[in-house]
């Protein structure tokens, strides 16, 4: 497969997956109500998904991040933030004194995932996870009717059979209302809704997993490209010395085109002069004391070494 | 290897300003709002439909009783117009079940059948019957606890709601006349369950209660339309129902106030 073949599959690849982000987060601003008529699902939790990723950025960004340089790289970026913040706003439930507690642990857990540069770590999908299957319990409880989150039998008192007993038979717990979970005026249809919301959940997760892949390869190709403008025995040597698997942490992805080749050529000087440093020390005479024994053997020993000429090295050029 | 790129900018682009598209319509898809439910019963209704039709149901039902004949279809007409005379021409206040085995209450109880199975005016017909029924004759179970009677009434309204609740909640000349026929099944089942004031029979309560909830919510518990209708016209019994504790009360409360004349002695 051709250099260009494999970079123009790597763009579709980034662009299929802002697709799927961008069709995962129509389908979780979407609700059915009970007349089967579609229904958004409000601004505020999305403005509130807005500020928990906002946070996690912000939280995390003592790293330098890239900037977007062209429009594909711009629309991979916005693809990403929103996707995030789609997904966000899908999970949260919103309302309840329980939402506070959600965005202190989602901003926590995204802050961390995007300081390793991966906001979507297998803990935070776990945890986005989690935090849909509450909501779509408290979805499930608010479309029967039944306004708390469960309702617990007191022990002794709920098998009584006095009617009287009834207010103290049964506690309920995590009570809420059908306009703090933005359901609609005509009530919510909770399978139809349900199905939106997991498809949408699957599309913005598989989407943003995509993107982060499509867009390091698409980076890496960039890389790629820049070497292997040197004649080929050179860009094959710059290869050596600049693995690809090093090019994220060497900050190579990101770069304007100009600054990625001032860095390349920074890179490949530093560890050059570095490689010819360590070679010089190892044939250096000075590292045969180490092994000097020490004592009357050492100290005739030291007297031969030390009276002999330095023997050349052979990467020392003329 | 630029050429090969430069020449698919063109999609690159065009697919960019795609997704932009769709990025802009998820957003903005949050915004829908929805409209406020409507009931059947304020759903406007057809040139020719019947008006009020609560009417039919209530203490004036014989002045408009007539409005129905040529409504019913032709496969009860003859029934009809030989049967539904019968518990308007009341007199002397018999006991319902008594008066049920007569030839004329057995006529009435033939066309109840066949208007319950017939169309939506049918249906409409058959719950103007029932109800003057419950005006007309004696269903109060007394000192002796009699409860037939009302068990009997009950029964003609469980019928109809089995065969039409959930049609019922949707029409807007039903939805009405079924609501009340929910209220009025309370009212009877509660006089069935507790003939007394002290006392239960926790048998036909427990029957009361089981049926109510298979009109009131579907197989997954989830409410129905009928639920939702009751709970727009009469949120108490709602309440009253879901609060555990004597459920039937509320339906009788809310049936009394709607028909107060049906208190299970002729007025």
């Amino acid at each position: 497969m051709s250099f260009a073949t494999r970079m123009r599959l790597a763009v579709k690849q980034l662009l299929a997956s802002c697709v799927l982000i961008a069709l995962g987060g129509l389908l979780l601003g979407v609700q059915v109500d009970s007349s089967g008529a579609l229904v958004g699902t409000g601004f505020a939790p999305l403005c509130i998904g807005l500020v928990v990723v906002l946070a996690a950025v912000l939280f995390s960004s003592w790293r330098e991040a890239p900037v977007p340089r062209d429009l594909l790289t711009a629309l991979s970026a916005t693809s990403g933030f929103l996707g995030l913040v789609f997904v966000v706003a899908g999970v949260l439930a919103p309302g309840g004194g329980w939402m506070f507690f959600e965005l202190l642990l989602l901003v926590v857990v995204l802050s961390r995932a995007a300081t390793r540069n991966a906001f979507l770590s297998r803990g935070a999908i776990v945890l986005l996870v989690c935090m849909l299957l509450f909501r779509l319990w408290i979805s499930y409880q608010g479309s029967r009717h039944e306004w708390q989150l469960m309702s617990l039998e007191v022990p002794i008192l709920s098998s009584l059979p006095f009617e009287f007993l009834a207010p103290v038979q049964s506690v309920s717990l995590g009570e809420f209302s059908p306009r703090e979970l933005g359901f609609p005026p005509a009530g919510l249809s909770f399978t139809p809704s349900l199905a939106l919301w997991t498809v949408g959940f699957a599309l913005c997760i598989v989407g943003l997993a995509w993107r982060a892949r499509a867009a390091l390869e698409h980076e890496n190709d960039r890389v790629h490209e820049a070497i292997h403008e040197l004649p080929p025995t050179l860009a094959t040597l710059v290869e050596r010395v600049l693995p690809e698997a090093q090019w994220p942490e060497l900050g190579l992805h990101g770069l304007s085109e100009r600054a990625l080749r001032k860095r390349i050529e920074e890179l490949v000087v530093a560890r050059i002069a570095s490689r010819r440093e360590l070679d010089r020390a190892l044939h250096s005479r000075a590292l045969l004391g180490s092994t000097n024994p020490g004592g009357f053997a050492g100290e005739l020993y030291r007297a031969l070494t030390d009276s002999a000429p330095d023997v050349p090295s052979s990467t020392d050029t003329p | 290897m630029a050429s090969e790129l430069e020449a698919g900018r063109g999609w690159i682009v065009a697919t960019t300003c795609a997704v932009v598209a769709l990025l802009g319509v998820a957003v903005a898809v949050r915004g829908i709002e929805g409209a406020p439910r409507v009931e059947p019963f304020d759903r406007p209704t057809e040139a020719d439909a019947i008006r009020e039709p609560l009417q039919f149901l209530g203490r004036g039902a014989a002045l408009r009783i007539a409005e129905l004949g040529p409504r019913i279809s032709a496969e009860s007409q003859t029934a009809w117009r030989a049967a539904y005379r019968a518990p308007f021409d009341l007199k002397d206040c018999p006991q319902t079940a008594e008066w049920l085995v007569t030839p004329a209450g057995q006529r009435l109880e033939r066309l109840l059948g066949d208007l319950r199975r017939g169309t939506r005016e049918d249906a409409l017909a058959a719950l103007a019957l029932v109800f003057q029924l419950a005006r007309a004759t004696e269903w109060k179970p007394g000192l002796l606890a009699k409860t037939q009677h009302a068990e009997k009434l009950a029964g003609f309204a469980q019928d109809w709601l089995r065969a039409w609740s959930e049609r019922a909640a949707s029409e807007p000349v039903l939805a009405e006349p079924a609501l009340a026929t929910v209220l009025a099944y309370g009212l009877w089942m509660k006089r069935v369950s507790q003939p007394r004031p002290i006392g239960r029979r926790d048998e036909a309560y427990d029957r009361a209660l089981a049926f109510l909830q298979s009109i009131l919510r579907d197989g997954s518990g989830r409410p129905t339309a009928l639920y939702e209708a009751l709970r727009a016209r009469h949120p108490g019994v709602v309440s009253g129902f879901e609060g555990g504790r004597d459920a039937l009360d509320a339906f009788e409360a809310a049936a009394l106030q709607l028909f107060p004349e049906l208190n299970g002695e002729c007025p």
